[in-house]
């Protein structure tokens, strides 16, 4: 059941953060705000997890990571999709949306 | 401006990945803490919220650079280190139950078999904390058996066959005894290392947090 419950959250930062990038290139705490301000404040990635996901995903290939340096002088690492991470993003949505849609059925979600 | 740096790594040997990784999380503070400015949080106000979001990322940031490097430094930190040191206080064990115990005898095997689940555990453990993954911590708590494994076998199939050139008789029997001593001295502290290891994984499981829902904790 842990090994269950860590791959679904692992599986989830990866579908959120692939969705994510796919509209824009964003540094790491725009990622964080956006998720938490997307979600309406129910989600939210700690430090010491989003890092992690974001660093699991370079090694992984799906995204690249670039230093930039904005009009105000600060530099910031910025994250973009790798053409590889783009396709990834149809599979992971399926099949979320099919275990989605299987935890609905039989937990019954919609009438909760 | 403060400097977020300091408040990431403030006692931190800084080689160019850590660096790197400790200028990110940097930024993210600074993010955090000119966006609270922003939202009218007095400087004091804003900078006791950003460092308490910045403690204690030491483990993050070993996490970090652990993930970066390749796959043999990985097993080097996670599993040779552990797993040698550990052998030591193995063969330091099995020496003691020998001389207390001179002959085997069901209480010394008994012992070792103890002392090889307590080792095993804490290979695992140790290993964890060096960045093992399930895979490490196993052959970590496997590696403590290796001095052992080795001398026995070195044994068995170097003594056996100069034996064999003085003595042509020299294998009556001795088989049996060679079965005994793999059976006892390398497959039972095995099994024991590994029962050890799988405890460990067990009680401390690999972290995984990535998403916090509201009213949860990760």
């Amino acid at each position: 059941m842990s090994r269950l419950d860590s791959k679904v959250k692992q599986g989830s930062s990866e579908v959120i953060i692939l969705t994510l990038l796919s509209q824009r290139e964003m540094h790491g705490y725009e990622i964080g705000k956006q998720i938490e301000e997307l979600s309406d404040g129910a989600l939210r990635f700690e430090m010491a997890s989003l890092y992690p996901a974001l660093h699991r995903m370079l090694q992984k290939g799906w995204l690249e990571a670039y230093w930039e340096t904005s009009p105000a002088g600060r530099k910031r690492r910025y994250y973009r999709l790798t053409t590889n991470g783009r396709r990834q993003i149809r599979p992971l949505r399926r099949s979320w949306k099919q275990f989605l849609g299987a935890l609905n059925r039989v937990a019954r979600l919609q009438n909760a | 401006m403060h400097d977020f740096r300091r408040l990431v790594a403030p006692n931190r040997k800084r080689d160019p990945r850590e660096r790197e990784i400790v200028g990110e999380l940097a930024c993210h503070l600074e993010e955090m803490y000119m966006e609270l400015r922003r939202g009218g949080a007095s400087e004091q106000t804003a900078f006791a919220i950003v460092s308490a979001a910045g403690k204690d990322l030491g483990p993050t940031i070993r996490r970090l650079r652990w993930e970066g490097e390749g796959g043999l430094r990985t097993w080097l930190r996670a599993v040779a280190l552990p797993g040698f040191a550990l052998a030591l206080f193995y063969g330091v064990c099995n020496i003691a139950l020998g001389v207390y115990w001179e002959y085997p005898t069901l209480w010394r095997e008994a012992g070792l078999v103890l002392v090889s689940i307590a080792l095993g555990f804490c290979a695992s453990s140790f290993s964890k904390e060096l960045g093992g993954g399930r895979m490490h911590r196993l052959w970590a708590s496997a590696t403590v058996i290796s001095f052992q494994a080795v001398a026995e076998c070195a044994m068995i199939f170097l003594v056996t066959p100069l034996e064999l050139v003085r003595n042509t008789h020299y294998l009556n029997g001795v088989f049996a005894a060679f079965l005994w001593i793999v059976l006892w001295d390398i497959v039972t502290p095995a099994v024991a290392l590994v029962i050890g290891s799988l405890i460990s994984v067990r009680a401390f499981p690999p972290v995984v947090r990535a998403v916090t829902l509201k009213g949860t904790a990760a």
